[in-house]
């Protein structure tokens, strides 16, 4: 098995650097531009064009990296590679008496061309009473290849031994992300919003299928969402605005796999056989090393036991089509005195189906199959609704209470109606036997079953602003969640979970002086029942953030996030925190010289009581107890009981000094 | 309290809310040319006397270099707009009616200052245009203004760095000003493209506020905006995953960053499942697999942990 991209030893020396040249026009030179994520420059006054004002900006240069250790782990965090790059380019048009004759501004900006994994390209353009243009494209190249993840870990003690160096399930897909929306007459009394969005994520990728042993599978990933808006806007009083919203999202999943190989060996005889990812003959997996043969491949690379787990072919169909039409009928309101309203209703109806097309040839050792074909359709739908109401009354100059209504309910049926007919052998199994010593079994699958939940919140506040300078708000948010889960429909076989939350909010803002402003937020809530196991029982929030500014060009700020969650139940003792403390500085004296600095401790936890099954090496002490009562007697499987601790603290630390040495 | 007792109560809560709004019996409508409630608190109240108005070029008398400024800014187009009343055309439309500023030889009590009021007050005076906004709806009921971050500490009608929505400072440096926590989960090992330039805090998030907790924007039926991008997780599935659809992504993965691959919560896939799949469970109990050897991601098999339209196991 090798990385979907590409092998390759490591490169040795570690460095990357990074030339850049600013390369523009001469008459049309401006500063540095602004990617999205630095800082704008100084906007000269560019060149005039008609009633425009032009400005632009382009930025090339060349990155050379290179990288010791892991090449692939290197791409799966970073992926900046050597090249020639267009790192930067703006452009706008600005009408100078804002009456342009198509417009009038007109902004580009991108970066990223020429091989850097991310590529955005963002444009804007509008026009006064006539139309607002927003549109981006965005490229993601997302290199995964992190070989502890999903690895069978075979052991070195297995004959042959294969080690698993690459990520069972690694990937090299691109995502591209187009959005245009379009606005027109955005200040008339009627007017109209138009979108797409279209999402295309393609490239590479391994998986693995769990059928005797498990077999690497390429999966060339194609999955597509085209969306289209419309919705037309309605001032249908002063301040008051009642809107149609109608979304048609399209979605397309081909993302077929096919047997790969990772442990191949020649049949006795002619032919081959993959042997899968899980190598490990002392647990038999695919099988056992049978006397007198020392290796599961002898030294020509033959198969000695043809009992074994393995797969001549595989395939699967996987054509997902999935169209979801939606609507939505919104009203906001400033009409009344002191009162400020806003209400939506969307409801919204997916339909998905698929084939279910699937075929194996090989041998399932433990129930005897030779091959299998499955066909059949699965199809599914989720039937939302969606009701947000929302108002602020202003009882006083300084207090105002707030009020939040939020549900949120679906369904989903589920049904799926596929024959799997296996072929199982009569006699003596093995890889050799032919198919026609096989008797065909049938079995359908029949699922019929429907996965509802009701989601309901309402969030009530007083905000009170004791003065310019000072303020607090208390609230209380109540959600109530009632899942259901019909599994066939048959009696008693529902899962039905309710959980009702009681928030307390509690917040306090002050300003003490115009260049210092100090937050601080807390929530406590407390749940009467749980879906999953690790849903809190009790969960709390401390927020503080404090932002002092001496001096425009200096920004100082402190924060402390503090997130804890609970469930005491005595079978699950689940604890988790989170827990975050910051400070940050951003000083820029002067435009040719800037320092930012920043520190943040990041402490992480989550605990919860498993049980599971292990044994020890020799000689080793693992941290559970044996035949913990619970575990045992609950799940005679999985006998031991142990606390799963997980904990992680993270310094962050940066700095960044910008010096320019020409301020123009 | 019984659930259905709770229930009851909190269902009629929202009516209780309105039926308060017309006890407070302030539900006649404002004038057509007021601006919205709490703006007229305030000083130099938008007024429907077109005499108390002395238009921008008045101001700009005083004011040369601010208004040389707003002039190639997008709010100097209203002063355009000739159809309208005077509080909504230039320098007025924000700052009130200057007649009694001017005469009053500069007088700053006869003019609303932004720097001399409450972030309501001046978030009320944006709010007065922009309220009738998609993205802006919600601010009034958001965490943002309930903790006093008003539309001026994010925008600059005058002193904007970002010609794009006159933004303080672009993004995301202007949202780590406060969420320092963002900025450092931003910069683990594994995070979203965010420094990097591909995504942005308000793909996500919407800081004028949104119908949820966290100012986090949804899909339109409700689904979690992960979505938007990884579109081939959204369902619906033959066999969904019960915590996906019911206690969300965040429920295996932190969003911002991680130090774990696949912004997972633990750095071990089996640590994690089985902190869920461990009696008392909903679903299975974990498998009877040796956890010392093979397996320990239980995503090795169960592939197509998102939901599966194949296996009600996730096998495929």
């Amino acid at each position: 098995m090798t990385s979907p991209r590409k092998p390759g030893p490591p490169i040795l020396i570690s460095s990357v650097l990074v030339f850049g040249l600013l390369a523009a026009s001469p008459q049309y030179l401006a500063p540095q531009s602004s990617s999205g994520s630095q800082n704008p420059p100084a906007q000269q006054e560019g060149v005039t064009a008609g009633d425009y004002v032009i400005h632009t900006s382009a930025e090339i240069g060349y990155r050379y990296t290179n990288v010791t250790g892991s090449d692939d782990m290197y791409d799966t965090l970073v992926n900046l590679q050597t090249g020639p790059r267009f790192l930067d380019e703006t452009f706008s048009m600005q009408s100078q008496d804002h009456r342009g004759l198509l417009f009038d501004n007109l902004s580009v900006n991108s970066f990223g061309w020429g091989g850097d994994p991310n590529n955005v390209l963002r444009a804007r353009a509008e026009k006064n009473k006539w139309y607002n243009f927003l549109a981006s494209f965005r490229r993601d190249q997302n290199f995964f290849d992190y070989d502890l993840l999903v690895n069978p870990l075979n052991p070195p003690t297995s004959s042959p031994s294969i080690p698993v160096l690459n990520s069972a399930h690694a990937f090299d897909t691109t995502r591209r992300m187009t959005d245009i929306d379009l606005t027109l007459l955005p200040q008339s009394v009627v007017s109209f919003r138009f979108g797409y969005s279209h999402n295309n994520m393609t490239g590479p990728s391994y998986t693995s299928i769990h059928t005797g042993t498990d077999a690497l599978l390429l999966q060339p990933w194609n999955t597509t969402m085209n969306a289209y808006r419309f919705g037309a806007d309605w001032k249908i009083a002063p301040r008051t605005v009642l809107s149609y919203d109608q979304f048609l999202y399209y979605y397309k999943g081909d993302t077929d796999p096919q047997l790969s190989s990772f442990a191949m060996a020649f049949l006795p005889g002619g032919g081959t056989v993959e042997l899968g990812l899980p190598i490990d003959t002392a647990n038999k997996s695919p099988c056992a090393v049978v006397p007198p043969a020392t290796s599961l491949i002898n030294s020509s690379g033959t198969l000695t036991n043809l009992d074994c787990n393995g797969y001549f072919s595989y395939f699967r169909n996987q054509r997902i089509r999935t169209s979801t039409p939606m609507e939505r009928l919104s009203l906001r309101s400033n009409y009344f005195q002191r009162v400020e309203l806003l209400g939506s209703f969307t409801y919204s109806s997916a339909d998905m189906n698929t084939p279910q097309e699937e075929s194996f040839n090989g041998l399932e050792s433990r129930s005897d199959t030779r091959a299998f074909t499955t066909t059949g359709t699965g199809s599914a739908r989720q039937i939302s609704n969606v009701l947000d109401l929302e108002g602020t009354v202003h009882v006083t100059k300084h207090i105002r209470i707030i009020d939040k209504f939020y549900y949120w309910a679906f369904r989903i049926p589920e049904n799926a109606n596929f024959t799997e007919i296996d072929n199982v052998c009569t006699a003596t199994c093995n890889l050799l036997t032919p198919l026609s010593a096989t008797a065909p079994e049938s079995t359908t699958t029949l699922t019929q079953a429907s996965f509802n939940q009701t989601w309901i919140t309402n969030q009530t506040q007083v905000a009170w602003d004791i003065s310019k300078k000072v303020g607090a708000n208390l609230g209380f948010r109540y959600s109530d969640q009632v899942f259901k889960h019909f599994i066939d429909f048959l009696p008693g076989d529902e899962d039905y979970f309710a959980i009702h939350g009681y928030t307390e909010l509690f917040g306090v803002w002050a300003r003490p002086i115009h260049a210092l402003r100090l937050n601080f937020n807390q929530e406590y809530t407390s749940f009467d029942n749980v879906i999953v196991r690790i849903s809190p029982r009790r969960q709390s929030q401390y927020r503080f953030q404090a932002g002092y500014t001496p001096r425009p060009w200096a920004v100082l700020g402190g924060s402390i996030n503090i997130f804890q969650q609970s469930n005491g139940d005595s079978a699950v003792n689940y604890q988790g925190h989170n827990r975050n403390y910051g400070l940050t500085a951003s000083l820029a004296p002067n435009e040719r010289f800037a320092l930012d600095l920043a520190y943040n401790y990041n402490d992480v936890i989550q605990n919860a009581l498993i049980c599971f099954n292990d044994t020890p090496p020799p000689g080793v002490s693992l941290p559970f107890v044996n035949n913990a009562a619970s575990c045992a007697a609950n799940d005679p499987a999985n006998p031991l009981l142990a606390n799963s601790y997980y904990t992680n603290h993270t310094n962050f630390g940066m700095f960044t000094v910008r010096f320019k040495p020409s301020s123009a | 309290m019984s659930a259905i007792s709770s229930r009851v109560l909190f269902v009629s809560m929202p009516f209780i809310f309105f039926v308060v709004i017309l006890a407070v019996g302030q539900t006649t409508p404002q004038s057509g040319k007021a601006a919205p409630s709490p703006a007229k608190h305030a000083t130099a109240a938008p007024s429907a006397d077109s005499s108390k108005y002395v238009g921008a070029e008045t101001c700009k008398t005083c004011h040369e270099e601010i208004y040389n400024g707003w002039e190639k800014s997008p709010h100097w187009k209203t002063t355009l707009n000739k159809e309208a009343a005077p509080s909504k055309q230039g320098c007025e439309a924000c700052h009130g009616p200057g007649a009694e500023h001017v005469e009053g030889g500069g007088d700053k009590t006869k003019i609303f200052v932004f720097g001399d009021h409450s972030r309501q007050e001046t978030s009320a005076r944006c709010l007065s245009c922009h309220g009738e906004g998609h993205e802006q709806a919600h601010f009034s009921e958001s965490a943002h203004s309930s903790s006093n971050v008003g539309c001026l500490d994010c925008h600059s009608p005058h002193h904007a760095k970002e010609k794009p929505y006159l933004l303080i400072q672009s993004t995301p440096q202007l949202c780590y000003g406060c969420h320092s926590s963002a900025k450092a989960d931003f910069a683990k090992p594994y995070h979203h493209r965010v420094n990097e330039g591909l995504l942005q805090c308000n793909d996500c998030h919407n800081p004028h506020g949104t119908a949820i907790a966290g100012q986090l924007r949804t899909m339109p039926n409700g689904d979690a905006i992960c979505y938007k991008c990884h579109v081939d997780k959204q369902g619906p599935f033959v066999y969904e995953h019960v915590p996906v659809k019911t206690e969300g992504c965040v429920s295996c993965h932190t969003p911002h960053g991680s130090t774990n691959p696949r912004f997972l919560r633990v750095s071990l896939v089996n640590m994690l499942c089985l902190q869920c799949h461990t009696f008392p469970t909903q679903g299975p109990a974990g498998p009877a697999h040796n956890q010392s050897a093979k397996y320990q991601a239980c995503t090795m098999c169960h592939v197509a942990i998102h939901g599966s339209n194949f296996s009600n196991v996730f096998f495929k």
